[in-house]
């Protein structure tokens, strides 16, 4: 514990910060440059999960450059929703993906800023923590996209379950996109240096 | 119940944001006018809407959850609710000022703040608060944290 005591006392807040933004000009940067790539394994799984929670309502989740293109299994004619068969085309609904994965450059940085010895290991457990995450933000984020582009009587046609409730959807795209994507680095973060973190209130 | 928290509390408070970010405008930029959660330009009719996730109520409370949890004296957890709520409040009409000027600016780079940049920035303001509030907390010993290593 003693060292942890010595990080504690040692640990320059005013150097955390600063090193935190330089790293986040970098991470951020980069992140936006490969954001499409890093969200596809996302998008490919989302697309299972989808094709399971929604039978009727969902087609297909595919992407285009950074965003999700959630399609529907309905088609419009005459401005009425109708099967997208009798259509003869599906409706679509884009998303920004960006919105949620942010959260990975913002938890390189904050890993990076970090003073003392550098964990990869901790760095790469994060990340994939945060995948999980962000996984289940573009699952909600479609059902979310789905629902208000054709609508909750369409959207549930077929299916009552608890969670196609439009105040359900609501609370829980509010919470992965507002909450999760900034909270979860930080607490991964502190999770990681927790023992520099209790260094503090057991100071010698 | 959660309506009634919005009506009672949330949407007074985001309405009374609008009013103190336009009252900072107004001796610079004559042409802004509040009303409701909406501040606008009356000259070229742009206006923001301060929306959930904007008002800084979630990060308010992720700042409180974290300091309850945290074993330190009441008082000094009191203190630094307050002070946080503070430095985060002075942080989000910076927020809500500096969204306003980039909107009628720049809608790309008005994006790139309201949805990466902003909400990044609150986060970290509630990370130095409590990080600054850990280095200057009085010496405790906490027998459950020490016996962690």
């Amino acid at each position: 514990m003693r060292e942890h005591f010595e990080e504690a006392l040692s640990f320059s807040v005013k150097r955390f910060v600063v090193s935190l933004f330089l790293l986040m000009a970098v991470s951020f940067t980069l992140w936006w440059a490969i954001s499409a790539e890093l969200v596809r394994p996302v998008i490919l799984s989302a697309n299972y999960i989808l094709e399971a929670l929604l039978p009727y309502s969902f087609h297909e989740l595919k992407q285009q450059g950074a965003d999700g293109l959630v399609f529907s299994t309905w088609g419009e004619v005459g401005g009425q929703l109708v099967p997208a068969r009798q259509a003869g085309h599906y409706l679509a609904f884009q998303f920004n993906t960006q919105i949620l994965s942010f959260s990975l450059p913002f938890f390189c940085a904050l890993t990076l800023a970090m003073p003392g010895a550098f964990q990869f290991g901790k760095l790469l457990f994060g990340i994939a923590i945060l995948y999980i995450v962000l996984l289940l933000g573009v699952v909600v984020l479609s059902i979310k996209t789905l629902m208000v582009g054709i609508g909750p009587a369409a959207f549930k046609e077929g299916m009552d379950t608890w969670f196609l409730n439009i105040n359900v959807v609501g609370l829980f795209y509010q919470f992965n996109t507002l909450i999760l994507p900034v909270l979860v680095p930080v607490l991964l973060w502190a999770a990681q240096h927790r023992r520099i973190l209790a260094g503090f209130i057991n100071k010698p | 119940m959660l309506n009634s928290v919005q009506l009672a509390l949330i949407q007074p408070f985001t309405h009374s944001l609008a009013v103190v970010s336009s009252a900072l405008i107004l001796p610079f930029d004559p042409n802004v006018i509040a009303y409701g959660k909406i501040i606008q330009n009356q000259e070229n009719g742009f206006a923001v809407s301060i929306e959930a996730g904007c008002n800084g109520v979630e990060a308010v409370i992720m700042l409180i959850a974290a300091v309850v949890a945290f074993p330190a004296p009441w008082k000094s957890k009191i203190i630094v609710i307050l002070g946080g709520f503070l430095a985060i409040q002075v942080l989000n009409i910076g927020r809500i000022i500096s969204l306003f000027y980039l909107g009628q600016w720049h809608s790309g780079i008005f994006e790139w703040a309201h949805l990466y940049i902003w909400p990044v920035m609150i986060m970290v303001d509630v990370l130095i608060v409590f990080l600054v509030w850990l280095k200057y907390l009085p010496k405790t010993v906490d027998e459950e944290l020490g016996h962690e290593s």
